[in-house]
């Protein structure tokens, strides 16, 4: 048996129906509160859990496979073997700050203060760039912290902009975009190679129908 | 009071020593009849020296500490520089090929993983003065007599070489290395036939690993599959089992670490994580019952 890690939130219903696609089917019943599900065949069992976890799953391969942002994989800098860009999921890990500030005119200046979710994407962007930040960890609503004075400057995941817009803030500059990946334990991917590979292969190609369509 | 040990490491009761013991003594007992002798070295030495062969991956996850002197002392990472300095500076002008195998404690900075502290044991073998690829299948044939001896089942050999990176350039080169094979374009091919036919060397091993009576189920062609660790110049591999996630050990062959301490010599040798081998035959004697 295979054991798929599925992220929580919102790559949760593309990624059932990406799988589907390729005819692993995954049957939750909304009412449930279980973690676990088994397909009808039981060839799979799918755990559902936080986003950020999903790779931590797979590393240590309590779960095969799993889908997962690269932002989070970025972040997490766990050891799996990255396998197929699904295309969904889209958003961009950005630096921004309040319009008024016109940090896009002066640039960025040693020694801004920092807010992020994202530390360890964050430290390493503002190291390749040789630029001495303080970082502060936020856990949840990284707009505000320029608002109030608590940084000078956010990193964090931009979908629409909608959110910076609304909050008076601009994107400086953009570190790194980001789609949902398929990702495998390395030695999963070894011991399930033809199964896994199929299932890569299967994705791949409905990916490629999906944005030819 | 607080009494605990420091995070990665731990203490093994009698009971843990035991069961470690009868792998490590059937392991040694094969290295022994394979014509191999222990060496010791010691647990640290000279930064300066050491790292003289050590991969830049390997510096990064090396302890160092000052010793009374201010010099900086480095505890030894791996088996494989330590022994390479060794026959590089004192046993340079014996008859080769020289065989030596050794079972001891290696310290790494790293993330913790299943059955790999910071301190961890390996069990392993180094062969200097031979190349060729009947050689190199000598190694992996003695890495499966060793696994089967244990009693693991479900191994497996997965097979790399150093030369399918060299026509890369370096932007892929990082990709092939992490296994992000979005940025790389394409999975590589994983196999026996389909896959040996495509680079020749491999079709040679293939036929040299027959000859020696290695089974088919036991091995597995890669031509995805490089080392991290950076001395490795050929064939390199990765031990794996079925029931656990994370490689039980690897090898390969590295012909110029040696000269980085003296005159030059091939050499080619494998490692087992013994914790994690005993991970895999607990695994494996669960599944059975």
């Amino acid at each position: 048996m295979i054991t798929i890690a599925i992220p929580k939130g919102s790559l949760f219903k593309p990624s059932v129906q990406v799988l589907e696609k390729i005819g692993v089917n995954f049957q939750k019943d909304d009412a449930s509160r279980k973690l676990t599900y088994f397909d009808k065949d039981g060839k799979y069992k799918f755990i559902i859990v936080r986003p950020m976890d999903v790779p931590v799953y797979v590393e240590h391969g309590a779960a095969d496979l799993g889908i997962v942002g690269k932002d989070v994989l970025n972040e997490s800098a766990c050891s799996i073997a990255e396998l197929v860009d699904l295309k969904f999921g889209y958003c961009k890990l950005a630096i921004a700050a309040l319009r008024d500030q016109n940090f896009k005119e002066k640039g960025l200046l040693p020694n801004l203060r920092v807010a992020t979710k994202f530390m360890h994407c964050a430290d390493k962007y503002f190291r390749t760039i040789d630029l001495k930040v303080e970082i502060i960890k936020l856990y949840g609503s990284i707009e505000l912290a320029p608002i109030v004075g608590l940084s000078d400057v956010i990193v964090d995941l931009v979908a629409t902009g909608q959110t910076l817009h609304e909050n008076g803030l601009e994107i400086i500059e953009t570190i790194f975009e980001s789609t949902a990946r398929f990702i495998s334990n390395k030695v999963s991917f070894k011991t399930h190679y033809p199964q896994i590979i199929k299932m890569a292969q299967g994705l791949k190609e409905a990916v490629e129908q999906e944005i030819y369509q | 009071m607080k009494t605990q040990t420091p995070k990665g490491v731990r203490d093994l009761l009698p009971d843990d020593v035991d069961s470690r013991g009868d792998v490590v003594s059937t392991l040694r007992n094969i290295f022994k009849a394979n014509g191999y002798r222990r060496i010791i070295t010691p647990t640290f030495e000279l930064n300066s020296v050491l790292k003289l062969g050590m991969a830049s991956r390997l510096q990064k996850m090396s302890i160092t500490f000052p010793d009374h002197n201010g010099n900086l002392m480095v505890l030894r990472p791996d088996m494989t520089t330590p022994i390479a300095r060794v026959v590089g500076t004192r046993m340079g002008q014996q008859p080769k090929p020289i065989k030596l195998f050794y079972s001891a404690n290696v310290y790494r900075q790293q993330k913790p993983e299943a059955g790999r502290e910071l301190e961890f044991y390996q069990a392993g073998v180094e062969l200097f003065g031979q190349n060729g690829v009947d050689v190199d299948a000598q190694i992996i044939a003695l890495a499966v007599e060793c696994l089967k001896a244990v009693g693991l089942k479900n191994f497996l050999i997965d097979i790399g070489h150093m030369g399918l990176i060299n026509n890369l350039p370096p932007s892929k080169l990082e990709a092939f290395e992490k296994q992000d094979y979005v940025t790389l374009g394409d999975i590589p091919l994983r196999g026996t036939h389909e896959v040996i036919e495509k680079f020749p060397y491999f079709c040679e091993l293939y036929e040299e690993l027959k000859k020696l009576g290695v089974e088919e189920e036991h091995i597995c062609f890669n031509l995805g599959l490089v080392k991290e660790i950076g001395y490795y110049t050929g064939v390199v591999f990765d031990i794996i089992d079925k029931g656990v996630g994370y490689f039980i050990g690897s090898g390969g062959r590295y012909d110029s670490l040696v000269g980085c301490y003296g005159d030059d010599c091939p050499a080619i040798g494998f490692a087992f994580g013994v914790e994690r081998l005993l991970l895999s035959l607990e695994v494996e004697r669960e599944n059975r019952s």
